[in-house]
């Protein structure tokens, strides 16, 4: 579904990516780890037309992203840092979001509904978003980016300071969304969340995606035990120490 | 570009405004009361200079309508910074609205705020004030227009130039000020300084001020206001144009 290809990013002499390849299927979660300043935030920047491309080609289904703007409309993205209205409601913020992706009312209605199900926004519907809970917040943020019900979805570390319930809560929700046949692109430091999304993994460092596939896979790569702690697999991960494996 | 996205971007601005309606009322409220403390200097002032029967709103309300629209250069300046301080921005620019959505839909509220703002001022000063329009509303409906336009025009270049809120407030509230006391929106040309007076021309307030009274004071028509409104649209363009060089989508804004 979501194809990156060749992807180059410099900011002056520094090159943060270097040739960046990632293929995401169709209902597929992939966790993009990669320790601080490895690029993963400058990747989704990249990959969602927020910074210019130095190199390479973003295709979706087999359309290029960047210049194709039907093609555009089917990425959501949830950027690292919260951005909500906060003088309109949760219902309104999630309503623009849904006329962004022109979807017509009964059908921005209809989702609204769903997406407050899933993240348990529906009594906080009529609710200032700046008056929310930061937990709060960043399930409307969330919510947000799968209004338009995108074909392919970039969360850049969508639990950063969400309590443990809107953890689990937005959790199920990018489950639920990828078991509708979403890409989903999932960028976190946290392995013990992607067993629990049951993501494949994509290692980015040195400006490239060192190592791709499934934490067993990984597991096996870097010689441990089925049930070796993955706080263990994640520091062997970024180290670099457990790089074998690209798919 | 999508009429459905830009009109749901539109009245997503609209909303914005709505919602938190303190500057937009005090921009419309002040005015009244400045018109109701300058009422007679200008009688006073009309009358010296030759005019009779007249009320003194004929130059304070198209006075206080034209210094207080420039004031309304704020309004846009609030709806892209907030965006900035909210982290909205970069989520408007990664979705799949253009940037001339994005763009139109933050000008054209800012311009229907001004341009209501002038029309109730005009409106209440006719109502309250006893405001007699001697010439053509026609005339006077297209220097408000064309007003409005300039000053959406300034707006944006403000927007694309200052880097702050605080930067773009201070900036308004000195230029208004300036411009608009030098463009005979306080005190009739005819009464400010020499010196103001062989300035007042680079006022674009002066151009709007020039407008409406040959329209309310002097009985004139479109073809009587053919010079103000083609400096006022040269002004817009220059505008227009400065900021489509200055401004950068991705240049960081501070709310505070």
């Amino acid at each position: 579904m979501l194809t990156l290809h060749n992807i180059r990013k410099s900011f002056g002499d520094h090159d943060v990516l270097r040739g960046v390849d990632l293929d995401i299927a169709a209902g597929e979660i992939c966790a993009l780890l990669g320790p601080n300043g490895a690029g993963k935030t400058t990747l989704v920047s990249v990959a969602t037309g927020l910074s210019p491309l130095d190199g390479g080609t973003i295709t979706v289904a087999g359309v290029d992203a960047l210049r194709d703007r039907a093609a555009r409309a089917s990425i959501g993205v949830a950027p690292q840092t919260l951005g909500v209205y906060p003088t309109l409601t949760v219902k309104q913020n999630l309503d623009f979001f849904g006329r962004l992706a022109a979807q017509p009312r009964r059908k921005r209605r209809t989702r609204i509904d769903e997406l407050a199900d899933r993240l348990d926004l529906a009594d906080l519907l009529t609710t200032r978003a700046g008056l929310l809970s930061g937990g709060q917040q960043r399930r409307v943020h969330t919510a947000m980016a799968m209004m338009g019900q995108p074909a392919v979805l970039f969360l850049d570390e969508p639990t950063v300071g969400a309590d443990v319930d809107s953890r689990t809560q937005i959790l199920d929700a990018v489950r639920d969304v990828a078991e509708d046949g979403c890409a989903i692109c999932y960028t976190t430091h946290y392995l013990p969340e992607i067993a629990e999304l049951g993501a494949t993994v994509a290692v980015l460092s040195g400006g490239r995606i060192r190592a791709r596939g499934t934490i067993d896979e990984l597991r096996a790569d870097a010689h441990l035990a089925p049930d070796a702690d993955l706080d263990e697999l994640y520091r062997m991960l970024i180290k670099g120490e457990a790089l074998d494996h690209v798919s | 570009m999508s009429r459905e996205r830009l009109s749901g971007l539109v009245s997503h601005n609209l909303r914005l405004l709505a919602v938190e309606p303190g500057p937009i009322l005090a921009m419309t409220i002040m005015p009244l009361f400045m018109i109701t403390f300058l009422q007679g200097m200008g009688r006073t002032a009309l009358e010296s200079g030759g005019y009779d029967d007249v009320s003194g709103a004929e130059q304070v309300v198209p006075g206080m309508a034209a210094l207080f629209s420039l004031f309304g250069v704020v309004y846009l300046g609030i709806a892209f910074y907030q965006e900035h301080g909210w982290g909205t921005w970069d989520r408007l620019r990664m979705s799949p609205a253009s940037t001339a959505e994005i763009l139109l839909a933050k000008l054209a509220p800012s311009g229907l705020v001004i341009l209501g703002q002038t029309v109730a001022l005009f409106g209440l000063g006719a109502l309250l004030f006893g405001l007699d329009v001697r010439g053509s509303l026609f005339a006077l409906l297209a220097m408000m227009l064309a007003s409005t336009v300039m000053l959406v025009a300034i707006s944006m270049l403000a927007v694309a130039v200052f880097r702050s809120i605080n930067q773009l407030s201070a900036a308004t509230n000195v230029g208004a000020m300036l411009f608009g006391g030098l463009g005979g929106t306080i005190a009739p040309l005819d009464t400010l300084p020499g010196w103001a007076q062989t300035l007042a021309p680079i006022s674009p307030a002066y151009w709007s001020m020039r407008g409406y009274t040959t329209v309310v004071l002097d009985g004139g028509g479109l073809a009587d206001i053919v010079r103000p409104l083609s400096v006022i649209g040269v002004v817009s363009i220059a505008a227009a144009v400065l900021s489509a060089w200055r401004f950068r989508l991705a240049e960081p804004k501070d709310w505070t």
